[in-house]
């Protein structure tokens, strides 16, 4: 195991395979595909919730899929109202440096022990890779130790990236790793980090090997022809301009047309014959009504990625985005495997298009899997990681790592 | 119209996109509707697309009123001396108690209270009076949407029949025209 020297740290907020949010989730397939390679340990919080960050986890250590796992404490829960207060303040009002790092500090999830053990086993690791640039962790993680960072922003388009304090740190680490072109683009206008080497590389897709649209509708009940939302049911996602969007149209043009909605739900969903919401399903039945569905619906305004859109692509699936967020819009773009829409008349027409012509969407489906398999394919993903890791040890004067994977 | 031609060898989205955004513009500029749009138009209850005013609900002042105690202005005698309910908190409290007699000799404490007690009952007027405010607003947008969809619909339709009509007496005239040279 020549690769043991490299000890590799993933730093992020929360992990656990009950943790269901992007960046998370994220950062736990990377942890486990990397592993493959490098030894790699994770060091996160005891919170399962991200609005609470309550102490859910035991804290210490645990074996997650084979990798160890640090759990450390967070001081204190997130106080909705003085975090409400503060993220205003620091949004609309002029403010000082202090009042941002405050800011992080109420948003959360605040976590000196976990800062502390960074600090003092940093040499114990060859690299600390940070998910999620706008939380407490990676902000107070890569000032401790910049010159082992390697950081996973995240980013979304919202006015966190415009803060004061994200324009010095975006310069520390020593490699950044983009999910989007369009993210890149972003932090660099912000931040002026151009001379941080920095690759954009996303996240793969696990997709399970067999695939039967046909039990989908019959564990379902489902026989009408539906469009399909993947996600959290959230005002954040855009999920009320859909419902909006959706209910006009099948007033005006169709009638027999299903809004399939698989996911949490956030917010209320309105009481229609043609929505259906099913709730949190197993990844085997997600991937089948994937199949089973005429197209993915993506409303959302802020996406740093999308992996949902990315699962829908790799069973050949085409999209309908919100050409409003500039990742859906680049990726749909980039793949033209997407339309998309940006109110509700190209939102109808675009529908419209996609439902009345089979071979579009086959067509679409089939740029959608090449897209995947060129971009996302988890050999694809791992090579770039550890190209990125290998180029920071030639730079330090040490050998590469082996690309072969661990016994 | 411009019809959908698409290279399904080579499919770009940004020009299918185009495309959709043209085709968009084309019928908004011309107001041109096919025979199905304009049936469902004409069908349409434009007004129940939208949420009708007169069905409007607000729990708005129920919610303030639940909430009164925790956004309005609220004072009492006794609120003054009570201390935190620890040992301690309890024999500041005593002693606060004890020592009220001799507050009393240095100012009188009522008409404050009775200020503050006014001000609370003003301030739920004043919320109860802004929930109206927003609820009449609230409604004179959803008329004021319902009618300018009301009115669209109207447009398109003598659009349509003006159209029509004009056709029609081309048509009649044309037809005359003809027997009438069939009559020479």
């Amino acid at each position: 195991m020549e690769n043991s020297r490299l000890k590799v740290a993933i730093v992020v907020q929360r992990y656990g395979l009950e943790v269901s949010g992007g960046a998370e989730y994220h950062a736990r397939l990377i942890a486990e595909h990397l592993n493959k390679y490098l030894p790699v340990e994770v060091l996160t919080t005891c919170a399962i919730d991200y609005l609470t960050w309550a102490n859910e986890y035991p804290k210490g250590k645990t074996v997650i899929n084979d990798i160890p796992v640090h759990r450390f404490r967070v001081r204190r829960k997130r106080d909705p109202f003085r975090f409400g207060m503060i993220q205003e303040f620091v949004f609309n009002h002029p403010h000082r440096e202090k009042d941002e790092l405050n800011f992080l500090k109420e948003e959360g999830p605040y976590s000196p022990a976990l800062i502390r053990y960074i600090k003092k086993k940093r040499k114990d690791y060859r690299f600390f890779i940070f998910f999620s640039y706008r939380y407490y962790h990676s902000y107070h993680g890569v000032n401790t130790v910049p010159e082992k960072s390697i950081l996973v922003p995240t980013a979304e388009k919202d006015p966190v990236i415009g803060l004061k304090i994200f324009k010095p740190f975006f310069n520390l680490p020593r490699s950044i790793i983009y999910n989007s072109y369009e993210e890149r683009e972003m932090i660099n206008k912000t931040s002026g980090n151009e001379d941080i080497p920095g690759e954009v590389v996303g996240v793969g897709a696990e997709i399970p090997d067999e695939i039967s649209p046909t039990s989908f509708r019959k564990k379902y009940n489902i026989g009408k022809r539906f469009i399909l939302y993947l996600g959290r049911i959230d005002e954040n996602k855009g999920c009320p301009e859909l419902f909006r969007f959706f209910e006009q149209y099948i007033r005006e043009y169709k009638e027999d047309l299903l809004l399939v909605l698989i996911g949490k739900e956030v917010l209320d969903i309105p009481d229609h014959p043609n929505i259906v919401h099913l709730g949190f399903l197993p990844e085997e039945d997600k991937f089948n009504a994937l199949a089973a569905s005429e197209l993915l619906v993506m409303p959302s305004y802020y996406e740093s990625l999308s992996m949902v859109l990315l699962e829908a692509f790799a069973v050949g699936k085409p999209a309908l985005v919100n050409g409003a967020c500039d990742v859906l819009r680049g990726q749909a773009k980039r793949s033209n495997a997407a339309l998309y829409y940006r109110n509700y008349e190209e939102f109808a027409e675009a529908l419209n298009l996609l439902l009345s012509d089979k071979k579009l969407r086959e067509r679409m489906g089939k740029n959608g899997r090449s897209y995947f398999e060129e971009n996302y394919r988890w050999e694809v993903i791992e090579g770039k990681y550890l190209k990125i890791i290998n180029r920071l040890l030639t730079e330090d004067g040490e050998p590469p790592l082996t690309l072969s994977k661990r016994d | 119209m411009e019809e959908f031609t698409i290279d399904y060898e080579n499919i770009d989205v940004a020009e299918i996109m185009e495309k959709i955004r043209r085709r968009i513009e084309e019928k908004k500029k011309k107001g041109i509707y096919s025979e199905e749009e304009l049936l469902r138009l004409a069908q349409a209850k434009v007004a129940s697309f939208f949420v009708q005013s007169s069905e409007l609900k607000s729990d708005l002042v129920r919610e303030l009123q639940r909430l009164n105690p925790q956004w309005n202005v609220s004072l009492s005698v006794d609120k003054l001396y009570i201390s935190r309910p620890t040992t301690l908190g309890r024999i500041v409290s005593w002693v606060r108690r004890r020592l009220r007699l001799v507050a009393k000799l240095m100012f009188h404490i009522n008409p404050l209270i009775q200020e503050i007690n006014k001000q609370a009952r003003i301030n739920l007027v004043f919320a109860e009076l802004i929930h109206n405010l927003i609820f009449e607003l609230t409604k004179l947008r959803l008329d004021h949407e319902d009618l300018s969809h009301r009115l669209n619909a109207l447009t398109r339709r003598v659009d349509f029949l003006e159209t029509r009509e004009r056709t029609l007496e081309e048509l009649t005239l044309k037809e005359k025209k003809e027997k009438g040279e069939d009559g020479k």
